[in-house]
């Protein structure tokens, strides 16, 4: 193993291993951490998350690692599993490291350069139009466009 | 049917005397108030609905900066009148509008007895620092109302549910004038957590049209209700009837109603049934109408299910486009409209359509202005987080639905199930007071890990408490929830507040991350029927549910609004009573105990699949379809304990609680005094569970661990009969339970 591989390989590692922390004790996700295998499914029969955690799961990642994610970045590509978390955290990692966002991050550019973890709640939300804002906060439209199995409920609530 | 088939009612036989019948049918609403986004006062309500005039503006009260929706109907604090304002605008607005209500029913010349007019109040995330049970103590202490004072806390179905418990205590008779509704008013924490779940829409609220989405609001309504016969006798005209009301639980999720809408369907039949209508008779539903995309088409599916043919032509409109959503406020402040619109030969319009969804109703009267259309008949829907659905039907002055006569429904105590984490399980029955020999009788331990077949992730340690208590109860009573009898199964809890873990994780969200970013799945969790919700679906019980609360100790209260229920109405066959404590981290361990604590009733079922007959000491959930599942013995070598009586009565009136429930037993007086193991006959409560100080150390879940121990007990021999008392300071209530008598075992 290269040492570069070699050292791909560890980051990869420990951003997992944040990430299924993340998932423990901010979406309670009733498990040992590193009993949570990259395959499993976020949502419906794997870790039984629903529109609701989507909501925490975007602020906990931006958090954890200070990312700036526009508000539809989570789609379902990234939502499908644990391990496409990891893989969206390390390609934002390595592409604010080459000075570029990749495809999917445009959106969030302006708020990732203010620095304010508020732009991208607020400043994030602003080009949408009336239509889009039901999904406003989190990737839930996405979820459940993605047509994930039993268990993913579409993110409004009725109260 | 052999010998060991018959229901309890066949055995005990038709020597039931008459009292032990209810009569069933409206109640006169005979005052009303109302504070909303477009005005204090019934005459602005009507004005802008009249008008066609919303109250949906720029949210001032609080900086709305950052957040992608600014707008909300909101209460212009200066239309209160400035010598009644207090800090507290929930505890403001329902003043206001409960005094409303009594001046326009002109109570102050009836000569009505103080501890004859209740007050049922709904709401869903007012505070006090006392408890939200204070805001009804507050207005009943203002209003002379020294009745029963009950907090219904379902969320958004919280005035709705008020008002149907409101016309029980009128038809039971625990009241003569009773005071409903509700009052909430909102905060940017309650608006910051709807807009992190992404359920308000920028534009205005247009509830079946686009864009989806919800718009918050505030207020408060209340009604005065009276049985008619007595509304007639100091010459009081009736605005409108209640004449029924159904309540039921989706058993779905958190937040999003079950998209079949099977759970709306349910309360709507609970209601119609309930009201003696059939869905022919109905000439308008004022929706829940949120306008979010979860809530409208979960809906119309609900109202197709319970009225059939009938919902296609069918108006079906949601004053949430005039007035926002009210949360606690909204079923109370709709339902006045409704009957509003009713007085002046109209129906409520939906404002705000632009073009209609799909899966929505076929007729939104969507109108500027309110549609000229006679209406006898109309059900007013509620639904709520927690899935708690209430469903009230309204009739016209001269058109009240008809009155009948019930016959009583045996209720009996099947099981009973306690969660006493922390102290090992003969130091927990102790704190019941239950003596050791009753220990391997009484469950008792920590909290499961888990619980099979049910995903407990996002359970705080309340929902945890009650969900283990009410699954230790349903085994206890060998009861295994399948199929249709799911849907007559339902959970009353009394809670004294809301998860300490939850209440905290929220608070550090918003302090750490700011409103923007506060936690969505703490928010949820901090409705009061938040736990109810989690528990009755994990345990699958989807028949009527409420959450109350009295502050401390509510168990009985619930136990006596359930078995009310089971006697005398048709929708649900079982119900399990709950209560829990959770400590907060900051309080003393050692003088405070967490617990919960469960009972599961039964009555005979009008329906054939269910029956608790009893075989040799057992519950026997007999089935003539194989619905309900195989039966097992349940109250094995032990007897079978009815419910034989129970009362209600304002706070500081235990003697009269008791007096009803001893005047409701009947037989009970002609046995031998009762066994109580030698003392006073009345279970106030054990010793071990009162600390010297005399503070109870489980202060919710207190009566229904009384129960709990008093089922044991009876079950044990110990006892033939039991009197159980409580006065929670809001509300005082009493049960009698007793053993069937050994000679007809």
């Amino acid at each position: 193993m290269t040492p570069d591989l070699q050292s791909y390989v560890t980051h990869r590692e420990a951003v997992l291993d944040r990430v299924r922390t993340l998932l423990v004790e901010r979406l309670h996700v009733e498990r040992e951490p590193d009993t949570i295998d990259p395959d499993t499914p976020l949502f419906g029969t794997g870790l039984g998350l629903d529109s609701v955690d989507a909501v925490e799961l975007v602020v906990s990642l931006e958090d954890t690692f200070g990312l700036q994610l526009p508000d539809d970045a989570l789609g379902r590509r990234v939502m499908r599993t644990v391990g496409k978390l990891v893989d969206m955290v390390l390609s934002y990692e390595a592409a604010v490291a080459a000075g570029t966002l990749p495809e999917g991050f445009e959106a969030s550019a302006e708020g990732a350069g203010s620095g304010e973890p508020e732009a991208v709640g607020g400043g994030g939300t602003e080009g949408l139009t009336a239509g889009e804002s039901e999904g406003v906060r989190a990737g839930t439209t996405n979820v459940a466009a993605a047509g994930e199995p039993e268990g993913v409920e579409v993110g409004n609530a009725e109260q | 049917m052999g010998a060991a088939h018959r229901t309890a009612a066949e055995v005990r036989g038709s020597g039931r005397p008459s009292s032990q019948d209810s009569r069933r049918g409206p109640v006169a609403i005979t005052g009303l108030g109302a504070v909303s986004a477009v005005g204090s006062g019934i005459d602005a309500l009507w004005r802008a609905l009249r008008e066609g005039i919303d109250g949906i503006r720029p949210i001032t009260r609080f900086s709305t900066e950052g957040f992608a929706v600014h707008t909300a109907g909101m209460v212009a604090l200066d239309t209160l009148e400035p010598d009644k304002k207090t800090a507290d605008h929930a505890l403001d607005f329902a003043l206001t509008a409960a005094r409303e209500a009594v001046l326009s029913a002109r109570l102050e010349a009836a000569t009505v007895a103080p501890t004859r007019i209740a007050i049922v109040f709904g709401t869903s995330l007012a505070t006090h620092p006392e408890g939200i049970h204070r805001l009804a103590e507050i207005v009943g202490d203002q209003l002379g109302a020294h009745g029963p004072r009950v907090t219904v806390s379902t969320a958004c179905s919280s005035s709705a549910n008020a008002i149907g418990f409101g016309r029980d205590l009128l038809l039971d008779g625990v009241a003569d004038v009773v005071i409903a509704g509700g009052s909430d008013a909102l905060t940017e924490e309650i608006f910051a957590g709807f807009h992190n779940l992404g359920l308000l829409t920028p534009a205005k609220c247009a509830p079946f049209s686009d864009p989806p989405g919800t718009t918050l609001g505030e207020g408060a309504g209340f009604l005065v209700l009276e049985r008619g016969d007595d509304a007639a006798r100091r010459g009081a005209a009736p605005v409108a009837w209640v004449s029924g009301y159904g309540l039921s639980c989706d058993a779905y999720h958190a937040t999003s109603p079950d998209p079949t809408g099977s759970g709306m369907g349910r309360a709507a039949r609970g209601a119609l049934a309930d009201a003696g209508l059939d869905a022919a008779d109905i000439d308008y539903v004022n929706a829940h109408g949120t306008g979010t995309e979860a809530n409208d088409p979960a809906e119309w599916r609900g109202i197709l299910l319970a009225l059939g043919e009938r919902a296609s032509t069918l108006p079906v409109s949601s004053t949430k486009s005039l007035l926002g959503h009210g949360q606690g406020a909204a079923g109370v402040l709709e339902l006045i409209a409704t009957l509003l619109a009713m007085q002046h030969g109209a129906i409520p319009q939906t404002l705000n359509f632009t073009r209609p969804r799909p899966r929505c109703p076929e007729d939104p009267v969507a109108q500027r202005t309110p549609r000229p259309h006679a209406v006898a008949h109309a059900l007013c829907n509620s639904s709520a987080f927690g899935g708690a659905n209430a469903i009230v039907t309204i009739d016209a002055p001269d058109r009240p639905a008809p009155s009948r006569t019930v016959q009583r429904r045996a209720v009996w105590l099947l099981g009973a199930g306690l969660v006493l984490p922390g102290i090992d399980t003969v130091a927990g029955l102790a704190l019941c007071g239950a003596p050791e020999r009753l220990a391997g009788r009484l469950p008792a331990g920590p909290v499961p890990r888990s619980l099979a077949g049910v995903d407990l992730r996002g359970f705080d340690p309340l929902s945890r408490l009650l969900t283990f208590a009410t699954a230790e109860a349903l085994r206890d009573a060998g009861l295994s929830l399948r199929g249709p009898l799911r849907d007559r199964a339902g959970l009353f809890a009394a809670l004294s507040r809301i998860s300490p873990t939850s209440a905290h994780e929220l608070d550090s969200s918003v302090k750490e991350r700011g409103l923007l970013r506060l936690s969505a799945p703490a928010f949820t969790r901090v409705v009061l029927n938040a736990s109810t919700g989690a528990c009755a679906r994990a345990v699958q019980l989807r028949g009527p549910t409420t959450t109350l609360t009295t502050g401390n100790g509510g168990g009985l209260v619930a136990l006596v609004l359930a078995a009310n229920a089971l006697a005398f109405r048709g929708d649900a066959d079982v119900m399990c009573v709950a209560s829990a404590d959770e400590i907060d981290r900051d309080e003393p361990a050692d003088r405070l105990c967490e617990a919960g604590a469960c009972v599961v009733l039964g009555a005979d079922g009008a329906e054939p699949h269910v029956r608790f007959a009893r075989a040799a000491g057992t519950a026997r959930q007999g089935d003539a379809g194989g619905a309900a599942g195989e039966a097992r013995a349940a109250n094995a070598g032990g007897a079978f304990v009815r419910v034989a009586g129970w009362g209600l009565a304002g706070p500081g009136q235990a003697p009269e609680a008791m007096a009803r429930a001893l005047a409701m037993a009947g037989n009970v007086g002609e046995r031998p005094p009762l066994d109580d193991g030698g003392a006073s006959g009345v279970e106030h409560g054990g010793a071990g569970l009162v600390d010297e100080g005399g503070a109870v150390r489980a202060p919710a879940a207190h009566p229904l661990l009384r129960t709990a121990v008093a089922l044991h007990r009876l079950r044990a021999g110990e006892r033939t009969s039991v009197l159980l008392a409580h006065d929670s300071g809001s509300c005082a209530a009493a049960v009698i339970l007793e053993c069937e008598p050994r000679e007809t075992r």
